[in-house]
Order: structure tokens, then sequence, then C-alpha cells
């Protein structure tokens, strides 16, 4: 730090914060996009006229697994995404437990204790969940040129895990840091 | 006990107070403590007497409840604890210093940091922080060091710049939990200039087991 007000922030926790979120969200948006074209190329061929008049395959039943199939691991993406983005909070802040209970002996208002670990919690966070987008599509076109998987970007596909992941880092951020300045500075610091 | 009378503008006014923790033995049994004027004042006992118990409740570090009466700069600890009201309880902690046995800082800061930290959480105009830390570490003798990660200094020095902290933030009383445990006999002299230094202007409650440095204060609490 410096003499300019601004303090020092321990820099490892926030490079742990963007690489946790940036995977979390790289593989939602990899596996959603692989998912979604490969039930649009399914979808495609079996609604084509010839394959529904040979009646070989029963293309309704296999319309529904795939959508079914598809909304399971947008679902599943989205909640491995937001568990570890909340695991990796939450144990940072349990981690910073010391500082809290230094902070609020100094009388440091709860209010602003929050406002201070949100705002050093979302430019990594933001940064990591960018940094997943764009890891996530180029992995998917990557994936569209050496394989034979196709690959759809859809809106929920590249925004799903987006807006839950941020959403999930803060309540583990503030949610913990919240509950901790409540308690005596000196429990907050036996604790850790 | 203090040898102070029994006064108005009491800094510390300790009356009847009976304290054990949850489910546990009685704790404190204390008929009568005062603290009015600046000094040194030594609060000493056996080894589970309850003495750092007595320093965190005095300090506003122990919300615990207790019976009896702890007003600190005239405010009933207990009113504030049970009263919720999270600005009443801080505002009311940022007039007390209290340096806690392993100073309460942060290693990874510097000094520098250290204040400018503090002094932000407790809300000093920005204008001011610069001047009141250097006078600080003026009076500490820590013009060297304030650039240096707390981490690297001698347990002396942190404990110098646990007590630049209080003066910075100008506060009404200190409270030290044993200041001077785990160090020599030379830097527990250095320590215990430096904390008379603060007495100057505030009281200092100094919580330790060492006679000597109980010898080094102008009253005493036994407990």
């Amino acid at each position: 730090m410096s003499r300019t007000g601004q303090t020092p922030r321990s820099g490892p926790w926030r490079l742990v914060s963007s690489a946790s979120v940036a995977m979390g969200v790289a593989f939602s948006v990899l596996l959603m996009s692989v998912s979604y074209g490969v039930s649009d190329r399914i979808t495609g061929d079996l609604g084509t006229p010839e394959v529904r008049a040979a009646g070989v395959v029963d293309a309704d039943l296999i319309e529904s697994i795939l959508r079914q199939l598809t909304v399971v691991v947008t679902l599943a993406m989205v909640v491995q995404t937001a568990a570890a983005t909340a695991t990796v909070g939450w144990v940072l802040m349990q981690s910073r437990k010391r500082e809290i209970g230094i902070r609020r002996q100094s009388g440091v208002f709860r209010s602003r204790l929050v406002r201070d670990f949100l705002q050093e919690m979302t430019p990594p966070v933001l940064g990591g969940a960018l940094v997943g987008e764009a890891v996530g599509i180029v992995g998917a076109l990557a994936v569209r040129e050496l394989t034979v998987l196709p690959v759809s970007f859809t809106a929920v596909s590249l925004l799903a895990a987006f807006p839950v992941t941020i959403v999930l880092a803060g309540t583990a951020t503030t949610v913990p840091a919240w509950v901790a300045a409540g308690q005596s500075p000196k429990s907050v610091q036996a604790a850790q | 006990m203090t040898e102070q009378d029994a006064g108005t503008g009491a800094v510390v006014e300790v009356r009847g107070l009976r304290f054990a923790f949850p489910g546990g033995p009685p704790l404190l049994d204390i008929d009568a403590f005062e603290v009015s004027e600046p000094g040194l004042v030594a609060v000493v006992g056996h080894s589970g007497a309850g003495k750092s118990t007595f320093g965190a409740l005095i300090g506003g570090q122990e919300q615990a409840p207790y019976e009896g009466s702890i007003k600190v700069l005239g405010q009933e600890w207990a009113d504030l604890v049970e009263s919720r009201r999270d600005d009443a309880r801080q505002l009311h902690r940022r007039r007390i210093g209290y340096i806690p046995q392993d100073y309460g800082l942060l290693p990874h800061y510097t000094p520098w940091e250290m204040l400018m930290l503090d002094m932000g959480d407790a809300e000093i105009a920005e204008a001011e922080r610069d001047t009141r830390a250097e006078q600080a570490f003026s009076a500490m003798g820590l013009e060297q060091m304030r650039d240096r990660r707390i981490a690297e200094l001698s347990g002396g020095q942190q404990q110098r710049v646990a007590i630049a902290r209080m003066l910075a933030r100008d506060v009404a009383l200190v409270v030290a939990d044993e200041p001077t445990a785990n160090l020599d006999q030379d830097t527990t002299e250095d320590v215990m200039v430096a904390l008379g230094r603060a007495a100057e202007s505030v009281p200092v409650i100094v919580i330790t087991h060492d006679r000597w440095v109980a010898d080094r204060c102008r009253w005493r609490l036994e407990l």
C-alpha cells in the first residue's frame, strides 16, 4: 500500500477465486454448448419427413429424451459451478476471520466490512467469469473442429452459469462476513 | 483496585461484577474498580483468574452476559450488547484501544498500511490520517520500520506498532492484554516505556502476570 488510502489485499485468494469461477464457467459453457449441439443435431436429423415416415425409430421419444437430457446437463453444470464457487468463497472467508476480528476490534461497521469484502471479491469473480466464458467458447469451438461432436451456442449455454456464479460468489462472501462480524471480536478470532 | 477516588467522569467504572462463561464456574467477582485519569493500571492475578476476560469485557471484546455494571466512557457495556445496534457498539469500540495478546496485527501488512486500515475503519478524516500515523510512529520510534512487513518485525516492534495504532486513533482508553508475554527483559522494558508514553494522555490498563510489569504501573487491581 500505499499512501493513497488503498489497503493491500491478499493476492492468492483472489487468484483462487478467479481460477475457480473461470473453470466452473468454462466447463458450463463447453458442456452445455455440446449438449445443445448434440440435441439440435439429432433432433434435426430425426425431424426429417423421411425418417418419421420410415417409422424405424420413435422420433418423438428420442426428441423428448434429448430435451430432458439437455435440461439435466444445464442444471447440473449450473449447480456444479455454483457449488464450487460458493465453497471456495466460504472457505476463503473462513480464512479471513482473524482479519474480521481485528477490524471489528477497531470499530469498523458491519456494513462497511461486508462492502469492503464485496468490493474485493467483485473484480476477481467478474474477471474469472469473463475468462471462463472465453475459454468455454474457445473450447467448444475446438471440440467442433477436432471431433464429430456438434456444438450450438445458445443464450442459455452461454449465459446460464454467469449470473448464478456471480450471485453465489457474492452470497458466499457476504453471509460469512456478516455472521462473523456479528460475533464478539474475541470469539471470531478464537474460532479460526 | 485503583486508589482513585470514586468520582464523576470515570473512564472505567465497575460495580458488583460477577461473570461466568455459560455453563462454567464463576470467573470474576469484583466489587468495585474505577479508573479516572491517565496512567498505567495493572490487572494482575494467577493463571485462570480471569484477567484476560476482565480486559476483554472492559475493552468491549467479550459479549457474554454478566451481572453488575461495567461502564466504560459512561456506557454500560451490557446495554450496548443487548441493544443489538451495531453502530452504537462499534462507535464505542472506536474509543477503546484493545491490544490482544497476539497484538492484533495483520502480518502481511506494513505498519503504515495497518494504521491506514485502522483509521479508515474508524472513519477518521482522510486528510488527518497521514499526520496521525507519522506522529504515532514518531512517538513509538518506528519511523524506520513503517514500510516493512509486520511479519518481519520483532515481538517488541510489533507491540509498539499495536500501541501506535491506538495513538493514531486517539482512543480514550487502552487495554493491553499481556503486552510483554514472551518478550525478553530488555524488550519488556522498551514496551513498558512505550505504554508509559501512551499513558501520559489516557488510562492504560495492563493485564499481566508479570510482577515486574505490575510494579511499573501506578495502580493495581489484584484478581
